[in-house]
């Protein structure tokens, strides 16, 4: 992005650079008492009904805008650390509002941070209950059989462990969102030096602030950098808009269950469990060969949390017919919402799901 | 002659530290030096909320006021309480949501001039469906 400036750049005198520079200088100073006196952006505003609730779980349908939907329904399972308003950010910038434009009816599993009374909460809460009661109350409500799940990162995981597990339906199509498969090829995951029994605190949960550093430590310089870029842009208001809604939704990230942490640390993360084919949930064996339905796999190729090589074997351990994996440029959050997200993947998503959601 | 943009300086030495950071952090996220600094954190926090959790119920005892344990046990009885109220309550129907649109819509289908490379060589995709138009 450049400054209004930089397009005078070439042939600009002394004198002109150094007056730019300072009205530059005066602009930020201006806009940043702007930004401390404001609240961030508001998001997450798309009109919506609160269906059901239950503890962490919620579960919302989207208005729809447009007249004709169609005939299946999408439902979104979030990652289990963040909320959905990262599907929901502000007008334009929301892809929930463009699917429903596009006649799409949505429903969203959002997650509220767990109580202390639900640090028990399993693999098995998430995948055997969660997901079918909210598949049986979408199915309930707009009357139709067929559903098509949608998963991004650990919302990803669960949708892909309840597919292996329900065969029989009544799932039409999965599309998951940069979702980590081979788990020895997670950084993070690989890392076996430290205790993770140290993570969880008193009450039973892993705090919020932990999983922020924890997903900090793949770039470390982020932040500050972040910081940086932002002063440097402070004078143009799109991109502080844009900062701000991204930091909000770093900020708002979510505890977790302390039970769901070690089930994932040891089964997925130490034994590769997934991958390997021997993962269990609720007594039964998890094999991806068990997934028939139609898949789209959405891959970000920079994404330093669920690297390309972590997420690609999910297609390639399926046995639907119909599968496709798309990589595209761009890092694990803007993969899903941004301008490059409303440029490239959105569309892409459209023209899968449109032809697959009659 | 062009004269150098400190902001434009500035802005790449932002980058290049950026990259090397987080290049040096991906090489050694699997170390046990940062296994053990994450195990170090970990003990302090720990350690310094068991301490604090601790302090803060002496007080809230001799203050007679409620520990947090307490405040979350009627936090979840309350949660009950409105999950029940909720599952007894049949949901009122949306006021000002205009009935629901009809389940009828199709994907827009792009007229595309014939296609000029061989069959053969076009990229086929189970369905029967050609996505040459992506």
């Amino acid at each position: 992005m450049t400054r209004p400036h930089d397009k005078r750049d070439t042939g600009m005198s002394l004198a002109d650079r150094l007056r730019s520079e300072a009205s530059m200088m005066v602009q930020r100073g201006l806009k940043y008492l702007e930004y401390l006196g404001t609240p961030p952006p508001a998001v997450g505003l798309s009109p919506k009904t609160l269906l059901h609730r239950r503890g962490t779980l919620r579960l919302y349908h989207y208005h729809a805008t447009s007249d004709e939907i169609y005939r299946v329904p999408l439902l979104f399972v979030m990652a289990t650390t963040s909320k959905a308003a990262i599907f929901d950010l502000t007008k334009g910038q929301s892809m929930i509002e463009f699917l429903l434009v596009r006649g799409y009816d949505v429903y969203v599993m959002d997650w509220n941070a767990p109580s202390p009374q639900e640090s028990h909460l399993k693999l098995e809460h998430y995948v055997l209950d969660f997901i079918p009661d909210c598949i049986r109350r979408v199915q309930q409500d707009c009357g139709v059989d067929d559903v098509t799940l949608v998963g991004y990162c650990m919302g990803g995981v669960l949708s892909t462990l309840y597919a292996a597990l329900h065969p029989k339906g009544p799932l039409k199509n999965l599309v998951c969102f940069t979702t980590p498969i081979d788990w020895t090829k997670m950084p993070l995951a690989k890392q076996r030096h430290f205790n993770a029994e140290r993570l969880i605190d008193a009450t039973g949960l892993v705090p919020s602030q932990t999983i922020v550093k924890a997903i900090e430590l793949h770039r470390p310089a982020g932040r500050i950098a972040g910081r940086a870029r932002l002063w440097d842009n402070m004078w143009n208001d799109d991109y502080v808009r844009g900062y701000r809604m991204m930091a909000r939704f770093s900020d708002e990230t979510l505890p977790l269950p302390g039970e769901y942490f070690r089930q994932i640390h040891r089964e997925l993360g130490q034994r590769n469990a997934l991958y390997e084919g021997r993962l269990r949930i609720g007594g039964q064996a998890v094999e991806l060969k068990n997934i028939r339905v139609s898949l789209l796999h959405v891959i970000a190729q920079y994404d330093s949390l669920v690297p390309p090589e972590c997420a690609q074997p999910l297609v390639a351990g399926v046995s639907s017919r119909d599968k496709e994996e798309v990589m595209l440029p761009g890092g694990h959050v803007s993969l899903v919402a941004g301008p490059a997200a409303v440029k490239r993947m959105w569309p892409k998503l459209d023209q899968w799901l449109g032809e697959r959601s009659v | 002659m062009a004269l150098p943009d400190p902001f434009k300086l500035y802005r790449d030495a932002i980058t290049r530290f950026e990259n090397r950071i987080n290049a040096l952090a991906a090489r050694n996220i699997d170390s046990k030096e940062v296994g053990l600094v994450i195990d170090q954190y970990s003990k302090i926090t720990l350690g310094l909320q068991h301490l604090t959790q601790t302090s803060l119920e002496l007080l809230f005892r001799r203050m007679d006021l409620p520990s947090r344990s307490e405040i979350n046990v009627l936090a979840a009885c309350l949660q009950r309480v409105e999950d029940k109220l909720d599952q007894l309550v049949a949901t009122p129907a949306p006021v000002g949501i205009a009935p629901r649109p009809p389940r009828t819509r199709r994907p827009l289908v792009e007229v595309l001039p014939a296609p000029l490379n061989l069959a053969s060589k076009r990229k086929k995709k189970v369905g029967g469906v050609d996505d040459s138009a992506s």
